[in-house]
């Protein structure tokens, strides 16, 4: 009977310092695209600093909900800046942490070998064309691809190109797995998916008048923080040198400078663009 | 010992309405409202309610007489297929999905999708998915009910002139009626709250396929818990609600 | 007429061999065996419920062996009823009649009023009484004017009293309508009192098939002896066999008997062994000065035990140490002043003698 008693409560005590989080170890809720290199990160600062970092993944407005509900978290770094304002907006994290990380640039990405020989935005608009974008009310790079497509088709061109569309993705890592499998012919994502899936995907640049703004992958220190310190030494290496390596690595443009040589010019990062209403559903 | 049985069943009790009664630590009357006259919302709960319904009656119509065939018969293959009936509740729904996203994509696949066969993103999609989750169990719960009604009646009816068919319409499945009633209704459950498979396969377009369970995922997607808590609140209410209309529907019926 | 020949049925350990039997029209045919012989067994056969190995089985002149059990019109009663729940009883009653197309309504009515059943009709088959259910089973089986009826172990379960009522309706099927019966227990009271030909099975085998009164008297093995509760049966060895009698050799009692031949009796091999048994009834103690000529099979011995019981007594009559039960009334035990110790003789009549060689 003691014994029974004695091992609960050596249980519930090591449960309790879990629970409670030691000093010494960081919590990042993160976006699931950046899972590769933000895992490398990781490792690297555990070994340089000796601190433990846990990783949180998932959808960036799934994993900004857990970070709101568990009121716990020390760095938000979501997939994309509409998720960093949405946290902003709730007051969840300390807006003047923030810090751009890499930049991200608009493209078509079919599947590889382009079996649908789409060369351009106006191909998009063929007839036959699966196409899907992200849901341009939820992500980022769905709102991105409305904003192309408003601002570059005719009208006709416009109305070819909404009946290809089949799908509104959930979210920035479904649009590029949508092609890895086939499901569609075509979609409007962010340039580096191609190196997400090298072997499934291929990104077709577009032109760059047709390209309106460019976005980037932010991250910020959040208010619930146990150890802000240590948090912005995270931040502060994910900036340095050796993190902008591992993330160049993943081929992310780390510069906007990088961002706008590839396009051939220079463009609005970021920025504000309301959604015309008649894009909130697919008919 | 009553007593003491019981409280297993009270702390289920209490366990879950809490967490349903927390749901109003974020509920906001004015944003029920909003959020209940929007068009969106109504096609959610009428996608829902349909597909569901669709789905039961497809899969408990595979069941009964695969349900019946497993427990009367020992068919060639029948430890092969009672495993493979397993699949389902082994296998998340998420990985049914994708099982069937990657299906369309071999040869066979590509075969049907090109002749008008692709329900990706689609109803039909929806259909596929949830009937996928399910039939495995229906089948299951079906094999259960006739396995509890003695094979004596029909052998009995046998020997009155019935043929094996006639004595099944006859007097199996009306024995059988409230068990297979009792199954329907779970599988139609079941079905209402699929999730894993439907957003792999069908996606979540509103006024498309975004279905309830969709729903209150893609609010918590954009961290608007408040809508979320709604959705899930109305969910409760439609499945709630369901089930004591079609128990109460079903005891009319039946004159109980 | 129902006919079977030659069936034979196996599953796992057990199986039915060689079973031949007949049961005629208008009788009442008893299958009768211990607990496991397989009767239920042989009677799904019958029914077409299983498929036998090899054999046949004739229903009036058809062969029915290949027949699927929807067609063979063999009503049967099995011993849990299998009463429809979600049907009232006159829908059950007439569920065969109907399917077979044989639906006449005065004669479901005669039957449900041999049956006494008017009052129930509308009722669900749960709120009837145990000794109705029965009733309506059996009024089930008879609409649908079949050849034959089986009944499994009709009175199983059910009271006494209620019992007698049931065997009394099942008497009144046959006689009033003239129905074909095949008879399941392992009752030999009941089958004595309904039956007109006695078969028994015997883990898997027909033994013997007779007249109910040939079997009560006669048995032809050992183990319908023992399953009859016959004790005295004692090991012989043929010596010798004239026209009308047979000649056994006992060596418990160190003497001959004289058998009188059944008219079923094979011709025995010389130097036989068999078992020769007499019924505890049938033995017969000779009063002290009685005139011996004409008594065959006398054997001495004295009386061991006396038990006086209800309706019959028994004694314990030793013949060279070995015991002999006899059976007889308290009232001539004590009109012959019979006492434990007594020595005195006892006689095996030739024609109560049977001979059991299996």
């Amino acid at each position: 009977m003691k014994s029974i008693f004695l091992s609960i409560f050596l249980f519930f005590t090591t449960f309790l310092n879990f629970a409670s989080g030691k000093s010494n170890s960081l919590i990042i809720f993160a976006g699931a695209a950046s899972k590769p290199p933000l895992e490398e990160l990781a490792k690297a600062f555990e070994k340089k600093t000796g601190t433990k970092v846990e990783l949180v993944f998932g959808g960036s407005g799934f994993v900004l909900s857990q970070m709101i509900l568990t009121k716990k978290g020390d760095i938000f770094f979501p997939g994309s800046s509409d998720y960093m304002e949405l946290a902003k907006n709730k007051g969840v994290v300390l807006p003047e942490t923030e810090k751009k990380v890499v930049y991200l640039v608009p493209a078509i990405n079919v599947q590889k070998g382009n079996p649908k020989k789409i060369k351009s935005l106006k191909d998009l608009a063929k007839p036959g064309i699966k196409l899907a974008i992200a849901n341009p009310e939820g992500v980022c790079v769905g709102l991105y691809a409305v904003e192309i497509i408003e601002k570059n088709l005719t009208e006709q061109e416009k109305l070819s190109l909404k009946k290809n569309i089949i799908n509104y993705t959930e979210s920035c890592e479904k649009t590029a797995t949508i092609v890895s499998l086939k499901a569609v012919d075509a979609v409007i994502g962010w340039e580096v998916f191609q190196y997400w899936d090298p072997k499934r995907i291929e990104t077709i640049p577009l032109k760059s008048s047709e390209i309106i703004r460019i976005g980037y992958i932010p991250i910020a220190i959040s208010k619930f923080s146990k150890n802000k310190q240590l948090a912005q030494y995270f931040i502060d290496f994910v900036l340095s040198k050796e993190g902008k390596i591992i993330f160049k690595k993943y081929n992310y443009f780390m510069s906007p400078e990088e961002a706008f040589k590839w396009i051939g010019d220079i463009k609005p990062i970021g920025g504000f663009y309301k959604l015309p209403k008649d894009w909130l559903y697919i008919h | 010992m009553k007593k003491i049985f019981s409280i297993f069943a009270y702390l289920q009790l209490i366990f879950y309405l809490l967490l349903i009664f927390s749901l109003f630590y974020f509920f906001d009357l004015s944003g029920l409202f909003k959020l209940i006259r929007l068009e969106k919302t109504l096609f959610s709960l009428n996608l829902s309610i349909i597909t569901a319904t669709i789905v039961t009656f497809l899969a408990v119509s595979i069941a009964i007489p695969s349900g019946y065939v497993l427990s009367r018969f020992n068919i060639p293959l029948k430890r092969m297929i009672d495993a493979i009936l397993e699949l389902p509740l082994i296998v998340s729904p998420a990985a049914l999905g994708a099982m069937i996203l990657i299906f369309f994509n071999t040869p066979l696949g590509e075969f049907l999708r090109n002749k008008g066969f692709d329900v990706t993103f689609t109803f039909a999609g929806i259909i596929l998915a949830q009937f996928t989750a399910t039939a495995g169990i229906a089948t299951r719960l079906l094999k259960s009910t006739f396995d509890d009604i003695p094979k004596r009646y029909e052998e009995v009816a046998k020997t009155l002139g019935a043929t094996p068919f006639n004595a099944f319409i006859t007097v199996t499945l009306p024995i059988a009626k409230r068990g297979i009633y009792a199954s329907s209704i779970l599988i139609w459950a079941k079905a209402l709250g699929e999730f894993g498979a439907t957003i792999t396969v069908a996606g979540t377009m509103s006024m498309k396929t975004e279905t309830l369970p969709i729903a209150i995922f893609m609010s918590l997607a954009r961290a608007n818990l408040e809508e979320a808590v709604v959705l899930i609140l109305i969910t409760l209410l439609l499945g709630v609600g369901c089930i004591i209309i079609f128990t109460n529907l079903f005891n009319r019926f039946e004159g109980v | 007429m129902l006919k079977v020949e030659g069936l034979n049925y196996s599953i796992n350990s057990f199986s039915l061999k060689e079973i031949n039997f007949v049961v005629k029209d208008k009788e009442c045919h008893i299958l009768m065996g211990p607990s496991g012989s397989g009767k239920t067994t042989l009677l799904e056969c019958i029914l077409g419920l299983k498929k036998i190995n090899n054999g046949k089985v004739i229903l009036n002149g058809i062969d029915i062996t290949n027949k699927p059990t929807h067609k063979r019109e063999i009503a049967y009663v099995p011993q849990d009823l299998g009463l429809f729940p979600h049907l009232n009883v006159y829908e059950n009653i007439c569920y065969g009649a109907k399917i077979l197309n044989k639906f006449d309504k005065d004669f479901i009515s005669h039957i449900i009023d041999a049956m006494e059943l008017e009052r129930l009709l509308k009722k669900r088959v749960s709120e009837t009484s145990g000794g109705e259910k029965k009733r309506i089973a059996l009024a089930r089986a008879m609409a649908m004017m079949p050849a034959v009826i089986i009944l499994d172990e009709p009175l199983a379960n059910l009271d006494k009293a209620i019992a007698e009522d049931i065997l009394f309706f099942i008497k009144k099927l046959q006689k009033e309508f003239d129905q074909t019966l095949l008879y399941v227990t392992h009752n030999f009271d009941e089958a004595f009192f309904i039956g007109d030909v006695i078969s028994v099975l015997i883990d898997g085998k027909l033994i013997q098939t007779s007249k109910k009164q040939e079997l009560y008297f006669y048995p032809r093995s050992l183990s319908i002896a023992n399953f009859l509760g016959i004790k005295n049966l004692f090991k012989g060895i043929l010596k010798e066999e004239t026209e009308k009698e047979l000649l056994v050799y006992l060596p418990d009692f160190l003497t001959s008997v004289k058998v009188l031949k059944r008219p079923k009796y094979p011709k025995f091999e010389r130097e036989k062994p068999v078992y020769v048994g007499i019924r505890s009834d049938e033995v017969m103690y000779i009063r002290e000065g009685r005139k011996k000529e004409f008594f065959d099979n006398i054997l001495q011995g004295y009386i061991s035990e006396i038990y006086r019981m209800e309706s019959l007594s028994k004694i314990i009559f030793k013949v060279n140490d070995i015991p002999i039960e006899i059976t007889m009334p308290y009232g001539i035990i004590r009109k012959l002043n019979l006492k434990e110790g007594l020595f005195g003789e006892i006689m095996l009549k030739k024609e109560s003698l049977f001979i059991a060689e299996f």
